[in-house]
């Protein structure tokens, strides 16, 4: 079968690599339909994420058709439509049973190398280096998918790919993103990052009875989405505004109730701030870049919430610790649990609340995986979400 | 009540706090030795020319580094017995000064003889934190490489669990460990204590494995395990023996 497969610092390549088999008694085999680059497929891309080796296949929001299915699964069959879950989990140990499914603990069957590198072991995840597990991605024509009969969703034959497609990783997770605000009536939400995560978040906030959000970036066009389709009632560019007066001014005075830092570790920020955290990266003296966090912590109303989607893998610098404590706020954050969203937001599609797939900006074909990535590493051609049809 | 729990700590303190006195000593007489090594040579009843002298700045590092090491470590053993290295260094040095022309006979022997007591007190310490190490007592157990992992399955099954395991073949451990079972609280399921069998590293893997096996009834496989293939399916991959049933 054809794979996007990674092979070093912002390069990556369509190659012929051998079909999926039954290896685990619990795993289906999906041939894939629609397949999506996200984000955090960019940490990869540029070099963020250790433990990777050249053939790896990317890609872990995926969807499609089970084609076969181990003796150990009773509840899919050959045929079924299905979405498949980034996380990997067993739905037995402890974590699943709390359903909080991204701490699976039975998942990750190279853990030792995450505890090695992190000190702890998260869940397995689809393509995403072998200290997570080193299974295979979906940016593929196929995949394995292990504990398959606890992860995927089987979908109805009503709805496209396209609306469906997103339960697999960023609906879920701007959704969880804004859950974790704990919303009630009049909060303010300011969401940092006006990604595909951000802009779900957005929306989300908006589903659960947020009066406003406020969204914060630095491309136009994300800015411009933010408002138009995700419904955000101001948008904040942060080269051009200093963003905690702004937000001061906003909320008269009281602050967002609610911050969502839909960045993660590769933030950027103008002048010195941004320049410090290029510089220790850089050396190695940090592993990520805080500055969304940092500016979401220090904006914050006193008593308020930070909820952190962005990816973080490692150590930060200038954590502002003291506004924290000084001002009683709550961080809560995690990878997200998406097997415990996947059907209620699979009814909220089906309800016409949301459509998530006003995110997409290109329809590419798996084999301009390639293109795909620098056009949405480098923000080129008003990029935000690519869907790959394999 | 003065448990063997209490016993062992006090002991452990006092030996760690003579440790901690040795790591400063360590510090101060390294220090002298490389900012003054000519007035240190004159006061142990050596010539200070500068061979001397260069060889007491190179003691004087290492009397430095131990002593750090000492004192962010001030339980570990080894650092100790380094020490006692450094001083059959010393007192080698000062012995093979004896027999010169040009050296103090009085001061040489005052040196040696306060080497010599420095080094009783090395000896002991550094007996004290190695047997200390060894039969770490602690709660009735030994703690010192044991791993352990919960899961959440009934205490009985477990039990049987590992049996089947260790049957089956599946199991990688030497045969000198040891394991314990004991139930969770508040309905967590079973504690799997277990030590020996081989390096931490193999005993963790062990109790992952078995972990899995219990919760899910078999060992998920990796595309890529370890980082010496990618992470992409293979042809000819066997179908995983599984451990189930």
């Amino acid at each position: 079968m054809r794979a996007n497969t990674w092979h070093g610092t912002k390069s990556v390549q369509v190659e012929e690599v051998p079909d999926p088999k039954i290896i685990n008694s619990r795993d289906a085999i999906v041939r894939i339909t629609s397949t999506a680059v996200c984000g955090s497929d960019l940490h990869l891309y540029n070099g963020f994420i250790p433990s990777m080796k050249r053939g790896d296949v990317l890609g872990h929001e995926f969807m499609g058709e089970v084609v076969e299915v181990g003796r150990g699964v009773n509840n899919l069959e050959v045929g079924d439509r299905v979405v498949v879950p980034f996380p990997i989990a067993c739905g037995s140990c402890s974590q699943c049973e709390r359903e909080n499914y991204s701490l699976c603990e039975n998942s990750n069957p190279n853990a030792w190398m995450a505890e090695k590198m992190w000190g702890y072991s998260p869940c397995g995840i689809f393509g995403y280096s072998h200290m997570l597990g080193g299974y295979a991605g979906g940016q593929a024509e196929y995949a394995r998918v292990p504990f398959a009969d606890v992860g995927p969703l089987k979908v109805p034959e009503d709805m496209s790919d396209e609306q469906v497609l997103f339960l697999s990783d960023i609906f879920p997770t701007g959704y969880m993103a804004a859950e974790a605000c704990n919303i009630q009536p009049g909060d303010v939400v300011a969401v940092w990052g006006c990604g595909p995560v951000g802009q779900l978040a957005i929306a989300s906030a908006y589903l659960l009875g947020a009066e406003r959000v406020i969204a914060i970036d630095r491309f136009p066009y994300r800015l411009q989405m933010a408002r138009d389709r995700a419904g955000a009632a101001e948008t904040l560019n942060y080269e051009q505004v200093d963003v905690r007066d702004a937000l001061d001014t906003l909320t008269g005075g009281r602050g967002p109730d609610a911050c969502i830092d839909a960045v993660g570790l590769e933030g950027h920020a103008p002048g010195l701030a941004g320049a410090y955290d290029k510089v220790k990266t850089s050396l190695m003296l940090e592993t990520d870049r805080p500055v969304a966090l940092r500016q979401a912590i220090l904006s914050c109303r006193s008593g308020g919430t930070i909820s952190v989607a962005g990816v973080y893998g490692g150590f930060i610098d200038k954590f502002p610790i003291g506004a924290i404590v000084n001002r009683s706020l709550t961080i809560r954050s995690g990878q997200t649990h998406v097997h415990r969203y996947m059907k209620p937001l699979l009814e909220r599609i089906r309800q016409g609340q949301i459509d998530p797939s006003f995110v997409i900006t290109h329809r590419m074909s798996l084999d301009d995986a390639p293109e795909a990535y620098d056009i949405f590493n480098n923000k080129e051609d008003d990029c935000l979400k690519v869907v790959l049809k394999p | 009540m003065h448990t063997q729990h209490d016993e062992y700590a006090d002991n452990r303190t006092t030996t760690e706090t003579l440790a901690y006195a040795l790591g400063w000593f360590s510090i101060a007489l390294g220090a002298a030795e490389l900012l003054a090594p000519r007035q240190v040579a004159r006061m142990i009843g050596i010539p200070p020319v500068e061979g001397a002298a260069t060889a007491l700045r190179a003691y004087g590092a290492r009397e430095i580094a131990n002593g750090v090491a000492i004192l962010s470590q001030p339980g570990e053993a080894k650092w100790l017995w380094s020490r006692v290295g450094g001083d059959a260094l010393d007192l080698a040095t000062l012995g093979a000064a004896a027999g010169e022309y040009n050296t103090d006979a009085r001061r040489l022997a005052v040196a040696t003889a306060a080497v010599a007591g420095v080094t009783a007190l090395d000896v002991l310490a550094a007996m004290r934190l190695s047997r200390s190490d060894d039969d770490v007592d602690v709660y009735g157990f030994n703690l010192k490489n044991e791993q352990a992992v919960t899961i959440n399955v009934s205490l009985d099954t477990v039990e049987s669990g590992w049996i089947e395991w260790c049957e089956s073949g599946h199991g990688r451990l030497k045969n000198n460990y040891a394991i314990r079972f004991q139930p969770a609280p508040g309905a967590r399921g079973t504690e799997v204590h277990l030590s020996g069998g081989g390096s931490t590293g193999t005993i963790r893997e062990e109790l992952r494995r078995f972990k899995q096996r219990m919760e899910t009834g078999e060992v998920p496989m990796s595309d890529g395990p370890g980082l010496w293939r990618p992470a992409q399916p293979r042809d000819g991959q066997q179908t995983f023996a599984e451990v189930r049933q």
